[in-house]
């Protein structure tokens, strides 16, 4: 008798701390225009790179490590997909983005992106792949790689790899320059480049290199960094591009045929180790970015909002950041950002973005995290 | 005039050997050369070029508690990555640093890098000391 009390305290005490846990789990954020709570999909996945959402609903993420994994019912399913191509791991290497081909209802074509390992005699390391390929039984089947990127290199910096459809159903996606940035200028390597090639991976004949002695005939722009975002912009069909800078210099863009974007001529960063890289922000002839970030905040990749679920967000920009472990949500208005909000503070290091089938965001966070943002009361 | 020559020799041999000490240590000094170069290209970006990170989330180097005190430690996160909560001089870091992919060679020589710069003073992590860290 002379303990009951002592129990008593330590259910309350055990009652509460269930409830705290949960009503934090469950907490209404309250944002400039929305409220909303996070569901928490718990991974466990290190590095999560690309998302992919079926119409069945599965959830198929990457992980950088070089596994891709299938998340039904909001559980990861223990064995991972099989046939996945062997990956080069260094530094920011391994397995990367996925997309689905916009008829993927009918034909089932999956898009990945990775980093190939070489396997030629007189080829080191790593580079840029694109490949395609049906999932069946857990297993990517009929795999056929679209784009080799080149040249191979053993350094484990900026593999771009970023995918996106437009919508003429053309195939963007980017190859950083590999820590090479000289190449960035050069039509002739593949770095430092956003391509555009039909689903096949036949060449565009209107592509604006197609004619250009020596050239990457897929190239469709140059003079780019480490581009890790692209995203259809739905209301202009551009093709809008976030890349990482030196310091201080990460760029929003969008993407036009045959352009400069600069690097390493023009930047507005600096170098990591505080020297001036270029004394130029402007030059004629080189795109200038629709913003830019100071101090960098490694800018992965980006989403236009087009949910119903979202109306007050609809039409902006949610853009994920590596160092600051947030995102952050961009108001246009006539091409031009006129408002920035920062989000989920704190998340973990935010890889991607994406908007899923069920008009949700879903954010992946390094830390075994997959959130999806949900308005309060709906 | 004797006494001239001496102590200008003297004087010498001592600016001499002052200017080549640290160039005694060629393993040191050629692992960490070696290491500087794996340093600036995949650690900086996070670290920094000053190995002072970024407060609340991305630890120091130069001057680091943790990494002084527990190089073994070190070189596991080098190896294997690291998440989840630590503590570096008196701040708690929860963050997750993937694993470079470095081969054990590589990990000793950005060891010795981190731990023989900006101030900081560490032993030698040899090749096999590396090798001995396991997941």
């Amino acid at each position: 008798m002379k303990f009951a009390p002592h129990f008593v305290w330590t259910f309350v005490l055990l009652g509460s701390l269930l409830c705290t846990n949960r009503s934090l789990a469950q907490q209404t954020i309250q944002s400039e225009k929305l409220a909303f709570t996070l569901d928490t999909i718990d991974t466990d996945i290190k590095v999560p790179w690309g998302l992919a959402f079926l119409p069945n609903g599965d959830i198929l993420i990457t992980d950088k490590a070089g596994e891709l994994r299938v998340i039904r019912n909001d559980k990861v399913l223990s064995e991972p997909v099989k046939g996945v191509p062997k990956v080069y791991t260094r530094g920011q290497g391994g397995l990367f983005d996925l997309e689905l081909h916009p008829n993927y209802e009918k034909n089932g074509w999956l898009y990945i992106s990775y980093a190939a390992v070489a396997d030629k005699k007189g080829e080191e390391g790593g580079m840029t792949y694109i490949m395609r390929a049906k999932l069946k039984d857990n297993t990517l089947v009929e795999q056929q790689i679209l784009f080799k990127g080149y040249p191979f290199t053993t350094g484990g910096n900026h593999f771009g790899a970023r995918m996106e459809f437009d919508k003429q159903g053309f195939l963007y996606f980017s190859i950083g320059e590999r820590g090479e940035k000289e190449k960035a200028q050069s039509l002739e390597t593949c770095n430092g480049k956003v391509y555009r090639i039909h689903d096949d991976g036949t060449i565009p004949k209107d592509n604006p290199f197609v004619n250009t002695p020596g050239a990457v005939k897929a190239a469709y722009s140059y003079g780019h960094r480490n581009p890790q975002g692209l995203a259809l912009n739905p209301t202009t069909g551009e093709m809008w591009e976030t890349e990482h800078g030196p310091m201080g210099g990460d760029e929003l863009n969008i993407i036009s045929k045959g352009k400069n974007y600069g690097w390493p001529k023009i930047s507005y960063g600096i170098n990591y180790d505080g020297t001036v890289l270029t004394k130029d922000t402007v030059m004629a002839g080189i795109e200038q970015p629709i913003m830019f970030w100071r101090p960098s905040i490694a800018t992965s990749n980006l989403v236009f909002v087009t949910s119903d679920k979202y109306p007050e967000w609809k039409g902006n920009i949610i853009v994920c950041s590596l160092k600051f472990k947030n995102i952050e949500r961009l108001e246009l208005e006539d091409g031009k950002v006129v408002h920035k909000e920062k989000l989920l503070e704190g998340l973990g290091r935010i890889r991607t973005v994406a908007q899923g089938q069920d008009g949700y965001l879903y954010v992946a966070a390094e830390g075994k995290k997959l959130v999806r943002i949900i308005p309060a009361g709906k | 005039m004797s006494r001239f020559w001496f102590v200008l020799i003297f004087c010498a041999s001592i600016l001499f050997s002052t200017a080549f000490v640290p160039y005694q240590d060629g393993e040191l000094s050629k692992s960490m050369a070696r290491g500087k170069e794996v340093y600036t290209e995949l650690c900086v970006t996070c670290h920094l070029v000053d190995g002072k990170g970024m407060e609340g989330a991305f630890p120091p180097l130069a001057g680091s508690d943790f990494l002084m005190k527990n190089p073994q430690k070190a070189i596991h996160a080098i190896k294997f990555g690291l998440e989840g909560e630590i503590t570096v001089n008196g701040q708690t870091y929860n963050n997750v640093m993937p694993a470079p992919g470095l081969n054990n060679q590589e990990v000793a020589d950005v060891m010795n890098y981190i731990l023989n710069s900006w101030g900081n003073k560490g032993k030698l992590v040899s090749l096999k000391s590396v090798e001995a860290v396991k997941e």
